[in-house]
């Protein structure tokens, strides 16, 4: 049996299921409102339960006047934040919700800086790159008029949020984006494009976001795919190359934006970096020194900490359960890291954490995050 | 803008092949109807940013399967712990127009262990290619590509004890 034969025995064994009508539209609905009920009702019976539960310890260690408002992180690289993000940079892009529009938000005190609706086009934000101090955002907009154009969203010293568009559009029929990354200096811009269809080669393409212009592409090959990527310098760009036709290539690689591409491959074009291989579900920290990855381990979403230099394994850190992801449609990962991964924020399912050197402590956050969706990243920080 | 009549057209338009690849899966219709709805109730009510995919057909598929891969777990756990009342049980006759693993087919994609099911439904019916049921499962390509070897190799086995069933 081949695989034509095999192909046409499944389509011939789900005709009739390809061809059943479907159900009526309102037990959609009616399905769809109760969902959305049920989680309203956790949500609020969880928020009642926290705020009970915060009075209570608020009121034994601070007296009557203790309430959530005063509750403190104590002193730490939290600062003085109402909820542990960052103080150096808080602020989040969320791609909305079933309740919320797009927005960028201060994560430290749950502020929302600004709504966003995107420039000079209707549509909808698609990918979603942030700079590692979370002041400038980089959204991909997706339009109805079949063009995928961009727009970034500075925040001010005074922390509100400035939305202007940038950079030339990019043809939807041409090209899908399944990858963005700004480098940490703000000053460019890398996309991962695969052409519409996803039939032949993608394209890595690198802008310069201070003048406003493609710098250079470099094509891929129809066996290869980036899986993740970071910018360990303002020019240099790490990236996992995984490689299906020329293993020579696969594991991590670095490419230098700052020589012209000459036509060759992007494979061909990089230099092998350290040698990771098997870091596929992984990211880097912001200095590339720790590499982040994911695995299951039984029952449990386990997040592995190792040394991009040696390789070694340096802790591993319980972060959820994985029946709390397959629930879900909530994220599972590492929500923000510091530079050099010492101070984490994870979230799955429900379950939110904060890891200061290995010390685990379970948090709630200002809000919970979507699963990023390909080609719709969910949130950006 | 999203509207609930993009929603319906979008939903009728996609149910029946997310139906399929979830049977394929559960290996009951029934069962396979309620995990598609609920999938499909999922999407509804994130339209509103979802109806901007230029696939949305995908993410209604990775909920659905999801929920289906861990309906066919749980339904091992259930399996092995009611097990040993099986002999107390009066026999169940098949019933057809439910249940799907009575097709050559079907029998042998339910004798698949669910992780080598997955990616042999997602390649052959769903027609997704290596790096996309990679990327959709979350999976490394390499791992996709032994799954797919090894469920070609076991589909094959068991289908061969179904001679009508091979060409």
């Amino acid at each position: 049996m081949n695989d034509v034969d095999l192909r046409e025995q499944f389509h011939n064994w789900a005709a009739p299921l390809r061809a059943a009508a479907a159900p009526e539209f309102a037990g959609i609905r009616r399905r769809a409102r109760r969902r959305t009920a049920r989680l309203a009702a956790l949500a609020g019976g969880t928020a009642a339960a926290i705020a009970v539960a915060v009075s209570l310890v608020g009121g034994v260690l601070t007296g009557p006047a203790g309430g959530p408002d005063h509750v403190s992180h104590p002193a730490s690289f939290w600062g003085q934040s109402r909820y542990p993000a960052p103080g150096q940079a808080p602020y989040v892009f969320i791609n909305g919700s079933a309740s919320g529009s797009p927005m960028i938000g201060d994560a430290a005190s749950g502020r929302i800086a600004g709504r966003l609706a995107t420039v000079g086009t209707r549509g909808i934000f698609g990918a979603a790159a942030v700079t590692s101090n979370d002041r400038l955002f980089v959204l991909a907009q997706q339009s109805e008029a079949d063009r995928i154009t961009f727009a970034e969203a500075r925040i001010t010293p005074s922390g509100s949020v400035l939305l202007r568009r940038i950079l030339p559009g990019i043809s939807v029929a041409a090209s899908q984006i399944y990858g963005m990354t700004v480098n940490p200096a703000g000053t460019r811009l890398v996309l991962n494009t695969w052409p519409a269809g996803r039939t032949g080669a993608g394209k890595l393409l690198v802008y310069d976001l201070t003048a406003g212009t493609l710098v250079d592409s470099w094509p891929e090959n129809h066996t290869g795919v980036v899986t993740f990527q970071y910018w360990p310098t303002a020019d240099r760009l790490a990236l996992y190359w995984q490689d299906s036709g020329s293993l020579a290539y696969s594991g991590l690689r670095i490419l230098n934006t700052a020589v012209r591409s000459a036509g060759p491959s992007l494979a061909a074009a990089t230099q092998p970096g350290p040698d990771l291989r098997g870091y596929h579900r992984g990211a880097f920290t912001a200095d590339g020194s720790v590499a982040l990855n994911m695995i299951q381990s039984g029952s449990a979403e386990v997040l592995q900490e190792f040394s991009a230099r040696s390789g070694a394994l340096l802790r591993t850190i319980p972060i959820g359960t994985a029946r709390a992801q397959q629930d879900s449609p909530d994220f599972c990962g590492v929500l923000w890291a510091s530079a050099d991964g010492r101070e984490l924020l994870t979230q799955c399912g429900r379950r939110q954490q904060e890891v200061v050197n290995g010390t685990v402590t379970r948090v709630k956050l200002a809000w919970n995050f979507l699963a990023p969706q390909t080609p719709v990243t969910t949130f950006a920080w | 803008m999203a509207s609930s009549d993009d929603f319906r057209e979008f939903y009728r338009a996609s149910y029946g092949r997310t139906l399929a690849t979830v049977a394929a899966l559960v290996g009951s219709k029934h069962e396979a109807e309620d995990i598609t709805q609920e999938a499909y109730a999922r999407a509804l009510a994130r339209w509103s940013w979802l109806h901007g995919f230029d696939l949305p057909d995908a993410w209604v598929r990775k909920v659905a399967v999801r929920l289906a891969v861990d309906s066919s777990r749980r339904r091992r756990t259930r399996l092995a712990a009611t097990l040993r009342l099986e002999s107390l049980r009066p026999p169940q006759p098949p019933q057809p127009d439910d249940d799907l693993r009575y097709t050559p087919l079907g029998a042998a994609l339910l004798d698949l262990p669910i992780r080598e099911r997955q990616v042999v439904v997602l390649h052959y019916l769903a027609d997704l290619p290596v790096d996309e049921i990679a990327r959709e499962c979350g999976l490394p390509a390499g791992t996709v590509k032994t799954r797919l070897a090894a469920g070609r190799r076991h589909l094959a086995e068991r289908l061969a004890q179904y001679p009508e069933a091979v060409t």
